[in-house]
């Protein structure tokens, strides 16, 4: 589904900053992967780099999507192919209702893969049911998208616009930050839901409790720009009760 | 003020000369057209438009082309072609007498208010009892005519009614002088629109001079589309204890258009509230002023005063100016006032390209999602639709 192979990225203004320096990730067909580190250390830009975010420059290395390298590829095209990336902080856009930018959004993806575009009936019916998957009332259809949402309801909000973009890749930048318990089951509960076998999860968190409802396969820890150590959804649990200082140790002491 | 005047007013030199003529003559003469030393022009350059002769049309009025005609909207309507009533044109007949001397409120006029009152020839005259819907309708010829229009626009007590302005054109540079008066009623609702999409290479300026009684209701919507130069003005006196309005507008500018909101609103009675919200969306050289005027008198306590100018640029050359002035005389008082000048906000493109929209989807949705800010708060029907129809079209040309 996705390979990262030997990825370095810089920013693409001012000083250059290199950020990741050297990713290697392999992530299966209906697996789901989650990706643990400290602040600044890397690992939300892993997930703009995978989408195509302008602010960054791939220097090396390559992203393999479905086999093919995805490097050269515009972020709408990305998107076309099934690269959807749930953000940690979704844009507040006033005065564009919800609806009207989802049924473009939904239509665009549709074009790209040869489909005909969704009527607005056929639109509203799809949303409306694919809303109650995480909890929406349907009248934030009508409202501006993300504005004056509440900080849960912008996350299940992400969700649900991926229930209607149907896509193959779902990164999730953070998608518990800032929620409680209920929400972050309702949100994980939503995630869980979309699973399919032709479909993949790259989940990037800080805590461990994300990963209760939404089990990963493998757990990747990611320090200073590139994965260092990869295991099973225990590492997880171990990373929440040791802190990520006695894997900088490890590494030390094996380099 | 400049003193020159090339609008060759010979032609009216036979036509009968009721009270406030003379007298707007005289001081328009003494006083000049407003240049670039008035405070209130200064952001606004009339040279080029006083350079230009602008003749008033004598005799019957021209004929608007199939084109324009197809647009005139249904329903009760006026037609003037370049200040003068076209009978055949129109579904409603009630024009302002040329001989009726000017109201209180159009005393002392200077520059092109003072223009539009030594010339009108016509206008609407509409008393209105409650449930109209009228469109007035203005087309100018071009050939470098002038049109000077008037309306008089009363709502009796309790009335609420719906009043679309239009302004349309073709046939290159003319003047448009216009001005309209709002007189409303204790409890009288006004809804007026303002649609400006005349030629590309016209002058449109236009004064609202509006009094409000208690408890009246003035919400007016402007959407400035296209001529190289437009200045509405609104000048609105909230007179009666509990008086409302809300001024908004877009001005969509492109090429080398320059369009001009200038904003007075004059808190005279306590416990009226007032909010203005103007925004610009601007590309190419275009440029957009903003004036935004709060006079709070004394004695108007519990006055509730909101305004906000925002602008988008698309383009490095466009230029946006804007000046809040606030004049309080009261101590018990809230006004609040907010601006901003940006671009497209990167964060929100990259989000809806992610979702699958291709960068002109993306800045299409954007800006439309700006401009239409202003038009959520309009009632059903023509003065709903027709501000959106528009501000979508100028969109779409982007």
């Amino acid at each position: 589904m996705l390979e990262l192979i030997d990825l370095h990225a810089r920013l693409a203004t001012g000083a250059g900053t290199p950020i990741l320096k050297g990713v290697n990730l392999t992530l299966p067909a209906g697996e789901v992967h989650a990706i643990m580190g400290p602040n600044a250390s890397g690992k939300s830009t892993l997930s703009k780099v995978i989408t195509g975010h302008p602010d960054y420059e791939v220097t090396s290395g390559d992203i393999r999507f479905q086999g093919e390298s995805i490097l050269e590829l515009s972020v709408e095209e990305r998107a076309h192919r099934g690269v959807f990336m749930s953000f940690q902080h979704p844009v507040e856009i006033p005065g564009v209702a919800t609806s009207v930018f989802l049924k473009a959004s939904v239509n665009a993806v549709r074009e790209a893969s040869g489909l005909e575009p969704l009527d607005a009936a056929g639109f509203l019916r799809s949303a409306r049911e694919k809303m109650k998957l995480v909890q929406l009332d349907k009248a934030l259809l009508h409202r501006s998208l993300n504005e004056g949402f509440s900080g849960g309801e912008k996350k299940r909000n992400e969700v649900f616009q991926m229930a209607m973009l149907e896509p193959t890749l779902m990164l999730l930048d953070e998608p518990d930050s800032g929620l409680d318990v209920d929400a972050l089951r309702i949100v994980a509960g939503g995630v869980e839901s979309l699973r399919r076998d032709d479909r993949s999860v790259l989940v990037i968190t800080h805590y461990q409790r994300l990963l209760d409802y939404l089990v990963p396969d493998k757990t990747h820890v990611f320090v200073d720009g590139r994965i260092v150590k990869t295991g099973g959804a225990d590492l997880a649990k171990e990373v929440e009760s040791r802190g990520y200082q006695w894997v900088r140790d490890e590494l030390k002491a094996s380099a | 003020m400049r003193t020159r005047d090339h609008t060759h007013v010979d032609h009216y030199a036979a036509l009968p000369r009721p009270a406030g003529r003379d007298e707007a003559m005289s001081r328009l003469e003494a006083l000049g057209f407003p240049g670039r030393k008035d405070e209130d022009w200064y952001y606004t350059p009339t040279k080029r438009l006083l350079e230009t002769a602008f003749t008033p049309v004598v005799g019957a009025p021209r004929e608007p082309s199939a084109a324009l005609v197809a647009q005139l909207p249904e329903g009760a309507r006026a037609v003037f072609v370049d200040g003068l009533f076209h009978q055949g044109l129109s579904t409603l007949d009630a024009t302002l007498d040329p001989q009726q001397p000017p109201t209180s409120l159009l005393a002392d006029p200077t520059g092109f208010d003072a223009l539009n009152a030594a010339l009108w020839r016509s206008g609407a005259n509409l008393s209105m009892k409650g449930g109209e819907e009228v469109h007035l309708v203005h087309i100018a010829t071009g050939e470098q005519r002038l049109g000077a229009l008037r309306h008089r626009l009363q709502l009796a007590e309790g009335a609420e009614a719906t009043v679309v302005e239009h302004y349309l054109g073709e046939g290159g540079a003319a003047l448009v002088a216009a001005v309209s008066e709002v007189l409303l009623a204790p409890g009288a609702r006004l809804h007026h629109v303002l649609l400006q999409q005349a030629d590309a290479d016209s002058h449109y300026v236009h004064t609202v001079r509006a009094q409000v009684g208690a408890d009246a209701h003035y919400a007016a919507t402007s959407v400035q589309a296209r001529a190289r130069l437009a200045r509405l003005a609104f000048h609105v006196e909230l007179a009666g204890t509990g008086a409302f309005t809300r001024l908004c507008g877009v001005a969509l500018g492109a090429g080398q258009s320059h369009v001009d909101h200038h904003l007075l609103v004059d808190h005279a009675a306590p416990g009226c509230t007032s909010r203005q919200d103007v925004r610009a969306v601007l590309d190419d050289r275009a440029r957009a002023v903003f004036t935004g005027k709060v006079v709070v008198r004394e004695g108007a306590q519990q006055t509730d005063s909101e305004q906000a100018n925002h602008s988008l640029l698309l383009s490095d050359d466009a230029v946006a100016n804007t000046r809040p002035q606030l004049e309080i005389y009261a101590d018990d008082v809230a006004c609040a006032h907010g601006a901003t000048v940006g671009s497209l906000d990167a964060d929100a493109l990259f989000y809806l390209q992610q979702r699958g929209l291709s960068p002109a989807q993306a800045r299409g949705l954007l800006m439309e999602g700006f401009a239409r800010a202003v038009l959520t708060e309009l009632p059903q029907g023509p003065a709903h639709d027709l501000p959106h129809a528009l501000v979508g079209q100028w969109l779409s040309g982007r």
